[in-house]
């Protein structure tokens, strides 16, 4: 058999070319949605032609027998996370709203107590904040569940959120009230400074103290139990008795005051141990 | 044993396609493999030839399994595929699917026929006296299969587990409280909303009945189904609150009902889980579970409110001898990383499919690798046995990341085929293509010679070499995946871990421990031993061997002329020895066979009260085996377990990865593209699941095929992106 010619051009070899992988979108699991959402479905291939980067033989179809019959668990609407992204921003917005607004809704409650110069009044704006920016957060947390169920449930969500405002405006925000005289029992050593916040209008006849939690957000401190509120002989004014082990751990300490009658959180009893 | 049947095409008959991106892949563990699956699929958008080099004989890595005298399978260990393993099932499914293997004259030709659900597991709980309990514990059968289509796999986010916790809880309790005095009326849904029941509830303290109870629970599950960040203080209270109730109604009753105190311990456990997913904000972490994983998951436990006891009970110990967690080998020092552990039980207990555990029907070479091997060659893969990496070679600037890259890649070749032809590695054993736990020797040049010499071609200190053999880039390879264990790479890849601070952080941190095995066949079966239960699988058992399994079902998978009654694997981590040359290898090969003896003399009668005689000997004539040709001498005693089969894990490439507190967050990932030709595969990388596990290879070695091609999708990679 003779010997096929050799192209002119092969008999002068080129360098190789080296090739190079490929630069990665990215070199990591993304958890930040997951950790709040699950796992998002992967996404059907539209047809069984194979797209770059996609396998469209990836399910194993060929055998049928062997794949369950089993409905999906979590079929997700495919626009969930367009969706979520948009509930975050209205939701980040609100937060926003909600946070301006907390300074005007808190102070006046500061004011109209007369308690904005006195220890823990920061604790009560503080206080204040954080409930508004917690029921944002929830509702925040609401829009992120009921998004991927249809935007037009994205009025009710914003809705929450004004709602919730409103309805702590209307409630806290009133037209004020005589200050309320309290007398402290203190029953333990060491220096503390107490703070009181009540709402206006509230019967000292009917109040009552939670435990004390530690503010500090890691603590395992352990709470105090050791505190009460009463009304005083002229059933007017309150009595705070607060009586602290000696071991208890330094630090702020917060407990709600609720109207016994109702259940609602009427204000609150801010203790802190300095040593 | 015969040599199989089952022939594959040759790859060099097959056409091949010009200008095809050359990879090599170092290895031939599930990781490798399942690049090569990636990167060969018959409609991927660009077709790589790809070439497999294996030291050695066989395929499977820690997974291979090979088959010794009257078929008997050979393990490296204990082999169980958990429910959740959802991509390595699915390469499974697909291989057998592709193989297609015809059922007439294969016992084993499809997924069904090689994986059998197994709901059974058990933990062993050690008494005041000395003695050990079993705790048998049979999990309900769960929708779907392990495999299904990646697009009908939903995962849970953090809140979603956590409400699945708060509902074995209760489930729990309620169970509980059928055995007791507890009143069980319905708990009547709060009028008010979820917080406000929730300020009541604790305001007054009512949690002292069961109702009041089940109420809270009630809450809880609102609680944790609405909270935002900032309001966890509230939970925190209710979980405190709960834990507290549940102590007291519990506590004055478990002292007398064993039962009950098993439920308090996983009760006090997930109570701990749930305060401290919710105290570290693990459901608004972007890092998901990951964020706790610089401590230890018993420490996370502790710290959160777990007793002692339940930190200590079987079931925390079972799940730290399910991966060999123990630093060194050293029982004594249990050491995983807490998301690790927390992301593998929540996936492990809530999300598996069809059964908790899923047995192979055979070897795991047999069921894993032969198929693989089968499908890859058929499509054009190459196999290059006896080929032992010595040396990875770098090229490019130093200094210069772009241009950095593997140059040469140097093996020994440790045999070469008779005729020159390609090796056929498999062996047909009771109609299943396996692979044989020695080599063909007859295949190999010099076969007769080298089969006298006593030598270890799987060990790579093994000093047999017939030549050296040189890949150059450009010219031999374009890519290479590197499927090599974490034990292994130090030897093989001391350029990069001389120039690269990344490598070699992820190499000193990503330690590996030693494992021990040894099976047993026996005469009686395990209800004539004395166990009293179903087949099960058994852990959190005693020492030197705490993890058992009753693998009787592979009986028809051997090919005995008598067969044996019953089946026993055992194993454990080994405590750290040397490991450097073959004497040691045969020294650790000694110290296994008696601890394994010591261990039947002593410990195994708590799960078989039969095996020792009234004076207490064992029986070693229950031990089968059959007539050895080479040998006339009859075994009599304890020389009769030297029939049985042991192993030291002592090899660099069987070590087991370990997930160690602080060591996670050093983990290469096969995306990372610190050499422009190069990747990493195996169980050690930062695959997402990050433990050392099949499922965890296999995505390993998804991502590795990524890594070079851009496919598979990333979220087409189950659990990747999880929590």
């Amino acid at each position: 058999m003779a010997r096929a010619k050799k192209n002119p051009a092969e008999s002068v070899s080129a360098p190789p070319v080296r090739k190079t992988r490929p630069i990665p979108e990215r070199t990591g699991p993304v958890r930040r949605m997951t950790s709040a959402l699950g796992t998002p479905s992967a996404k059907k291939p539209s047809s069984s032609a194979a797209a770059p980067g996609q396998p469209a033989a990836q399910a194993p179809s060929q055998e049928t027998n062997a794949v369950s019959s089993a409905p999906a668990s979590g079929e997700s609407n495919p626009n969930i996370l367009p969706l979520v992204k948009m509930g975050q921003e209205l939701a980040e917005q609100a937060i926003e709203r909600a946070r301006r607004s907390s300074g005007e809704t808190a102070s006046p409650i500061a004011d109209s107590l007369g308690v904005s110069n006195l220890p823990g009044a920061k604790d009560a704006l503080s206080l204040a904040e954080t409930a508004l920016r917690t029921w944002v957060e929830l509702a925040t947390q609401v829009m992120r569940v009921v998004l991927p169920l249809g935007p037009q449930l994205l009025p009710d969500a914003t809705k929450i959120v004004d709602s919730i405002r409103d309805a702590f405006r209307g409630k806290s925000g009133g037209e004020g009230s005589p200050g309320i005289h309290v007398s402290l029992n203190l029953k333990g050593a060491g220096p503390v400074r107490v703070s009181v916040q009540v709402n206006p209008g509230i019967s000292p006849t009917d109040i009552s103290v939670q435990p004390l939690f530690s503010l500090d957000r890691s603590s395992t401190k352990p709470p105090i139990h050791g505190a009460s509120i009463a009304a005083g002989r002229d059933g007017r004014s309150l009595e705070v008795t607060l009586s602290l082990s000696p071991t208890q751990p330094h630090g702020r300490y917060l407990g709600a005051i609720y109207d016994t009658a109702s259940g609602n959180v009427v204000g609150g009893l801010t203790v802190e141990i300095t040593g | 044993m015969k040599r199989s049947s089952k022939t594959t095409p040759s790859a060099s008959s097959l056409p091949s396609p010009l200008a095809r991106t050359r990879v090599a892949i170092v290895g031939g563990g599930c990781a490798s493999l399942a690049a090569a699956f990636e990167l060969t699929r018959p409609n991927a958008p660009e077709q790589f030839e790809v070439t497999v080099y294996q030291m050695g004989h066989r395929l499977g890595g820690k997974g291979a399994s090979g088959r010794g005298s009257s078929g008997r399978i050979e393990e490296h260990g204990l082999h169980l595929w958990l429910g959740f393993y959802e991509n390595a099932f699915r390469l499974m499914r697909e291989a057998y699917a592709e193989a297609a293997r015809d059922p007439a004259t294969c016992p084993i030709a499809t997924f069904n026929d090689a994986f059998k659900p197994d709901p059974n597991v058990a933990v062993a709980e050690r008494l005041r006296g000395g003695d050990w309990l079993p705790w048998v514990a049979t999990f309900p059968p769960a929708p779907g299969l392990p495999g299904d289509p990646a697009e009908t796999v939903k995962l849970f986010s953090v809140r979603e587990y956590l409400i699945r916790a708060v509902r074995l809880v209760a489930s729990l309790i309620e169970s509980a409280g059928k055995s007791t005095h507890l009143d069980r009326e319905p708990a009547p849904a709060p009028p008010e909303g979820i917080w406000s029941a929730i300020d009541k509830l604790l305001r007054y303290g009512a949690l002292a009945t069961a109702t009041a109870l089940r109420e809270a629970f009630d809450l809880l599950l609102g609680a944790i189904s609405t909270f935002a960040p900032r309001s966890e203080n509230v939970v925190l209270k209710l979980i405190d609150a709960v834990s507290e109730a549940v102590k007291q109604q519990l506590q004055t009753l478990i002292e007398a009902d064993r039962e009950l105190y098993r439920v308090f311990g996983v009760v006090d456990l997930v109570l701990a889980i749930l305060r401290g997913c919710i105290r570290f904000g693990l459901a608004f972490d972007p890092r998901g579970f990951d964020a706790i994983n610089d401590v230890d998951w018993r420490d996370w436990l502790r710290d959160n409110g777990a007793t002692q006891s339940s930190v200590d009970s079987a079931f925390v110990r079972g799940i730290y001898d399910l991966v060999f967690a123990y630093e060194d080998g050293d029982t004594e020092r249990p050491r995983l990383a807490a998301g690790v552990a927390l992301r593998g039980a929540m996936r492990m207990f809530f999300t598996y499919k069809g059964a908790l555990f899923w047995k192979m029907q055979a070897g795991m070479g047999d069921i894993v690798f032969s198929p693989l091997y089968e499908v890859l060659k058929q499509r054009g893969v190459k196999f290059e046995f006896f080929h032992k990496l010595t040396h990875v070679g770098l090229g490019g600037a130093r200094g210069t990341p772009d241009d950095r890259h593997v140059a040469a890649l140097e093996f020994d070749v440790q045999a070469e085929i008779v005729g020159g032809g390609e090796y056929q590695p498999l062996v047909e054993v009771a109609g299943l293509p396996c692979w044989p736990s020695q080599p063909l020797w007859g295949q190999l040049k010099n076969g007769d010679a080298l089969q006298k010499q006593d030598i270890d071609l799987e060990s790579p200190f093994d000093p047999t070499v017939l030549r050296k053999k040189t890949l150059r880039v450009s010219q031999d390879f374009d890519f290479v995946i590197l499927g090599l264990s974490v034990g292994a790479l130090p030897l093989v890849c001391k350029e990069i871990l001389a120039e690269d601070t990344r490598f070699r952080r992820a190499i000193h941190s990503g330690k590996s421990v030693q494992t021990q095995a040894f099976q047993l066949w026996l005469r009686e079966d395990m209800a004539q031993l004395g166990w009293r239960g179903d087949q099960t699988n058994l852990s959190a058992f005693v020492e030197p061997f705490d993890t058992w399994a009753d693998m009787t079902h592979l009986i028809d998978a051997e090919d005995w002329v008598t067969p044996p009654k019953a089946i026993a694997y055992f194993c454990s981590v080994l405590p750290e020895r040397k490991a450097e040359s073959a004497g040691d290898a045969k020294a650790a090969h000694q110290v296994v066979r008696n601890s394994a003896v010591e261990f039947l003399r002593r410990d195994v009668v708590h799960l078989w009260p039969r095996f020792l005689t009234p004076s207490g000997e064992p029986r070693w004539n229950l031990l089968a085996a059959e007539p050895n040709k080479k040998s006339r001498k009859k075994s009599v005693g304890e020389e009769q377990f030297d029939t049985q089969f042991w192993t030291a894990n002592v090899r660099p490439s069987d070590r087991y990865a370990l997930s160690l507190p602080g060591t996670i967050a050093d983990r290469i990932s096969p995306l990372e593209r610190s050499y422009d030709n190069l990747t990493f595969a195996g169980d050690w990388t930062a695959s997402g699941l990050c433990s050392g596990c099949v499922e965890s290879a296999v995505m390993s070695g998804m991502l590795a095929s990524h890594a070079l091609s851009g496919f598979p999708a990333l979220h087409s990679i189950t659990g990747y992106d999880h929590p």
